[in-house]
């Protein structure tokens, strides 16, 4: 139960083996800055804010801060939408913008007549130069007549986005949906927080909670309006769809106007059919087990085609914050073993239910970096990895297939959704892609006939597969390259050592590696340090690292040699 | 509206009947004493970003370097964003991850383990140290913090490994200027730093592209080896963010490619520097000038007939290498194909936005194909933009007065278009789609960032074999829009 990425001391504890015997409860630590200069995949509170907010309709949306943030702005969930921005410039930052943003806020309301209120984001220079945004935005509110919100959410704040989801949260509560009219709570009705609309997954679950009568007021923030916000305190019942960007918002509401929450999921069967029994449960309907275990029969016999090709696929999940237990859970449905689950920003309740959905041996890794990741796709090679866009083409790059999550294409939330997401995962796993990109399909014509023996050294226990680290190894099979021919000639000793570099013994038991394999041109090992890297390229020693079976990587080395040596006589 | 009804003299506004951005759902005519982006103080969908983009693009052209944003995280994962959006490649960005201790106390601790931790953990040959609005706004003493991060990667790793990392500071507050100021800082950082004269020039030019994608840039590539020139391109993103993918990949992934620290050094050994797109490059070139004598080449950008023509020629004065028949042959087929299409081209209104050289390139081509310009916004503020556009209308006879915005939003664009009585084409980047939509006409995508459709950073529109890429764009575009029934023409 090998950890399968490097881990930097300052690391330590944020990535847990299952069953690994870290002590403590078992959970990564959370919540916390990130080093800087690892190249996390974490955003900022700007970032968090706008995905909240952006598909609110009908309020203007108006950046306070420099033109960068405004534009970046603009996207969100693959989707533009339109900016307004105070757009900061030198003078404002040593005078204030204080007065900018009043006559910003002034302007952008006659250029939009139809606005109902406007969201005022705070970037991390409007928070820099501290002007009180607020006392803005309340005399802006007073001469307009609209509610103007001040989303504190300058880039800085908090660990990442999540901060931003709080911000929003707070600025939703207090100006849109406090200041609606109280009344008598509206029959059957409900919000759902934390539903962004994703390609359409709303109307997946609005068809569902149709069936039981119910109608939605407002999801926040797939379906917000000043309007419908305003009602949204009347609802009968709050349903968290996302824990990270709902609950709190959920937790206000109860307090204030009594509405009882329910934290469900409607992505896969079992998730959405317990979550259509706890509401018909809440509601009093009746007969909702029968027609729930039809709709999740039938899917189940419309995904049935797309199974055998997910079946037994390891896949690796890295999300935003929440989603990691309820999404385990659907890839399992689907007959895939979890080998990683992580987030970038979840809370130790998250890991804690993510924890409870994996295996021994599988990785929970909290706010990984890119070459964790990389490192985790190379050594424990997943058939899929799951998450944002910033991960996608470091994955394909390593030859590994890619689902983006929240989707790009189809619903993936309810019973239908889970037939999408089982069709569209099948599609990625069997694209013929990846039989073309196998080095086995490149052009014979590349392998040349070396003049002299060359000799490979490979790390490996049984001879089978490439299973040993490079500074641990025991021993190492020497193969030689003669012409087209690879032949095992002799087995080398080794006495071990260590497998990090900060290791005290690393550099001498390094350096009788080096000599012990002077002879060599390259090394096939599981993975290799990279001190010994550094070692290596010094003696002109090439490093491959790969789990394949030895035959198969032996091919590859020859591949890369083959490459290396045309790129020297270029 | 049904595709038929689409009427061959261009869309009036009131004929549309389609979904209006969400805060107004009917057209009225906005405040117009507001239209104008100078008369206001709001900025709607703004046309530019902000310098640190530009600074990191520019890092990621070379060979081995991760930037290194010194700011909170979403300034670099934003960027990592739109890069991997646009490219369909991994950008590896490092931030120091500015937190609320950052913003009361500065950036020094998130500078000195920031660049420790990215060195230990990722060995970069190249650091690009690109600041933001919150370390200028700080005021973090940068110099002095580089200086002590290296003394104690000099203690971690050793005096002799940590010298061997070049460390290049690239001041890029985000309150002024745009992307392309950040480029172009960046263009003179890098050869401020690492530019060295050696007794022997090297013959070679340099070329500093500006924001141009990997497909201009080996189109460019192609020109030079045609002209028999040797070149360095500074800042060459061409195989970085364009990569093959073949598995296994050696590991840890390193893009390929880039320019490389040594050709970086011997940039002020040249024999020219031509910096293709002035906004973003001529800083760079012009201290080579400055500093040791290379001749800087500002401008005109590559693009269409004359743009071409124009670089090649200074190419041949400077190099005294004659333009080849195999380059003279590919003008040719440019002049064919608009011999060829120039009946559909000829009197459509066309209207270009982006960055100012990609529109003054474009139009160009524009003029030549005799499209005529109704409206040309270069998003950034830029002191040159008037005056050039204008020799270029005059150059081409054009009689007509299209709006020009230098600098401005797109809202501004957008609200002067709905009231045009015609128009037949935009073109410009993917930011330029909603208007596009709303006015159902074509967009002809070119320029920074193109991320909603497929392609555009692999091939050219620079040179005469990329003219003939984006005239067969516009020429399609236009069948399409006013044949919509691929029956009724066929060419
Ligand atoms: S980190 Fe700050 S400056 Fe950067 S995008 Fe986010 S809010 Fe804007």
């Amino acid at each position: 139960m090998e950890m399968p990425v490097e881990v930097m001391p300052e690391r330590a504890g944020h990535l847990m083996v299952k069953g690994a015997g870290c002590g403590g409860d078992g959970l990564p630590r959370c919540e916390q800055a990130t080093l800087p200069g690892v190249v996390s995949q974490r955003a900022c509170a700007l970032y968090g804010a706008r995905w909240m907010l952006a598909a609110v309709k009908d309020v203007l949306h108006l950046m306070h801060g420099p033109v960068g943030c405004a534009w970046n702005a603009v996207t969100v969930r693959r989707k533009s939408y339109p900016v307004a921005a105070t757009c900061l410039e030198e003078q404002d930052i040593i005078f204030g913008g204080g007065e900018k943003l009043r006559r910003c806020i002034g302007e952008a309301v006659r250029l939009h007549p139809g606005a109902k209120g406007v969201l005022v984001y705070v970037t991390c220079a409007a928070g820099l130069i501290g002007e009180d945004v607020e006392a803005v935005c309340g005399e802006a509110s007073a001469e307009l007549k609209l509610p103007v919100a001040p989303v504190l959410c300058p880039g800085f704040c908090g660990v990442g986005q999540g901060d931003g989801h709080d911000a929003a949260a707070a600025a939703l509560l207090e100006y849109f949906i406090d200041r609606g009219e109280p009344g008598p709570v509206l029959a059957n009705s409900v919000n759902i927080l934390g539903e962004f609309d994703i390609r359409g997954d709303l109307q997946e679950i609005e068809k569902l909670l149709g069936r039981l009568g119910l109608k939605i007021i407002c999801a926040v923030s797939g379906r917000a309006s000043v309007e419908n916000l305003s009602r949204a305190r009347r609802a009968a019942l709050n349903i968290v769809h996302c824990r990270r960007t709902g609950r709190m918002m959920a937790e206000a509401m109860e307090k204030r106007y009594g509405i009882p929450q329910l934290k469900v999921s409607f992505f896969g069967l079992a998730e959405t059919a317990a979550a259509l029994q706890a509401l018909g449960r809440f509601f009093h309907r009746d007969g909702v087990e029968k027609w729930v275990r039809e709709e999740a029969t039938a899917a189940r016999q419309k995904a049935a085609p797309y199974l055998k090709s997910l079946a037994g696929k390891r896949v690796a999940l890295f999300f935003g914050a929440s989603r990691m237990g309820s999404m385990a859970r659907v890839f399992q449905e689907l007959g895939m073993e979890l080998i990683m689950n992580g987030s970038q920003f979840g809370c130790r309740e998250d890991y804690r239910e993510a924890g409870r959905r994996l295996k021994r041996g599988a990785l929970l890794v909290d706010d990984a970096h890119e070459l964790e990741l990389a490192e985790f796709l190379r050594r424990r090679r997943p058939h899929l990895l799951v998450g944002g866009t910033r991960e996608k083409f470091m994955a394909h790059k390593l030859g590994v297939p890619f689902l983006v999550f929240p989707q790009e294409t189809s619903p993936y939330a309810g019973f239908d959704g889970l037939v999408h997401l089982a069709r569209e995962m099948a599609a990625l796993l069997d694209a013929p892609v990846w039989r073309l990109a196998r080095p086995s399909g490149e052009s014979p014509a590349v392998r040349p006939v070396w003049p002299e023996e060359i000799k490979v050294a490979v790390a490996s226990r049984e001879g089978m597969y490439v299973d040993q680290h490079f500074g641990r190894a025991g021993k190492f099979l020497i193969f030689t390259l003669n012409g087209r021919k690879v032949r095992q000639i002799e087995v080398r000793e080794s006495n071990g050592g260590a497998a990090d570099c900060r290791e005290k013994t690393a550099k001498a038991s390094m350096e009788q590696k080096m000599a012990l394999l002077a002879d060599c041109r390259a090394v096939v090992c599981l993975a290799a340090g990279h001190c010994a890297r550094e070692l290596a390229a010094g003696k002109g020693l090439l490093i491959m690292e790969t789990d394949a079976a030895v035959p198969g990587a032996l091919d590859d080395c020859v591949r890369m040699l083959a490459s290396e040596e045309v790129a020297e006589n270029e | 509206m049904r595709l038929n009804e689409i009427p061959v003299e261009g869309i009036p506004y009131d004929q549309l009947k389609i979904e209006k951005i969400p805060c107004a759902p009917a057209y009225a005519e906005r405040a117009p004493e507001l239209v104008s982006a100078g008369s206001r103080t709001v900025v709607v969908n703004p046309n530019r970003t902000c310098m640190p983009l530009g600074a990191m693009w520019a890092v990621l052209g070379v060979h081995g370097a991760i930037p290194f944003v010194q700011g909170a995280q979403g300034c670099a994962t934003y960027v990592r964003y739109t890069f991997c959006r646009v490219f369909k490649e991994p950008a590896t960005i490092a931030t120091a991850s500015f937190h609320e201790d950052a913003a009361v106390f500065g950036g020094r601790r998130n500078l000195v383990e920031g660049l420790r931790n990215l060195v230990v953990r990722y060995h970069p040959e190249v650091i690009g140290v690109v600041t933001t609005c919150s370390s200028e706004i700080i005021g973090d003493d940068m110099v002095s913090f580089i200086k002590l991060a290296r003394a104690q990667l000099r203690q971690e790793i050793g005096p002799e490994q940590a010298d061997r990392i070049e460390i290049v500071l690239v001041n890029t507050p985000s309150f002024a200027g745009s992307h392309l100021e950040g480029y172009d800082r960046a263009s003179r950082a890098f050869v401020e730093n690492m530019a060295t004269v050696r007794d022997k020039p090297n013959g070679k030019v340099n070329i500093i592209p500006g924001l141009l994608y990997p497909g201009d840039i080996r189109e460019i590539k192609h020109l030079l080896r045609h002209m028999g020139v040797e070149g360095i391109v500074l800042f060459d993103i061409s195989d970085p963010l364009d990569a093959p993918l073949r598995p296994p990949q050696k590991f840890p992934y390193e893009p390929p490619g880039g320019t490389p620290a040594e050709q970086i050094r011997d940039m002020a050994n040249s024999l020219a520097t031509f910096a293709l797109l002035p906004h973003a490059g001529q800083a760079g070139a012009r201290y080579l000038e400055r500093k040791y004598g290379v001749r800087a080449v500002v401008g005109p950008p590559p693009v269409g007939v004359q743009g071409t023509d124009q670089f090649l020629r200074t190419l041949s004065a400077v190099t005294g290498q004659p333009v080849p028949e195999s380059l003279l042959d590919e003008r040719g087929r440019l002049i064919d194909s608009l011999a060829d299409t120039f009946h559909h081209t000829m009197m459509k209104k066309v209207a270009v936005m982006g960055d100012p050289d990609v529109v003054l390139g474009v139009t160009r081509f524009a003029l030549e194909m005799g499209l005529e310009p109704v409206a040309l916004a270069g998003g950034t503020a830029s002191k040159t933009f008037t005056r050039d556009m204008s020799v270029i209308l005059k150059e081409a006879g054009f009689t007509g007065d299209p709006l020009l915005l230098n600098g401005g939003d797109l809202f501004e664009f957008e609200e002067y278009l709905k009231k045009l009585p015609r128009l037949d084409l935009i073109i410009g980047n993917s930011k330029a789609v909603d208007i596009a939509k709303e006015l159902q006409v074509p967009l002809v995508r070119t320029g920074f960032p193109v991320y909603d459709r497929f392609g555009y950073q692999k091939r050219a529109v620079v040179g005469y074999r990329g003219g003939e890429i984006l005239l067969t764009e516009i020429v399609n575009s236009i069948l399409g829009y006013q044949y919509p029934d691929d029956r009724t023409h066929q060419l």
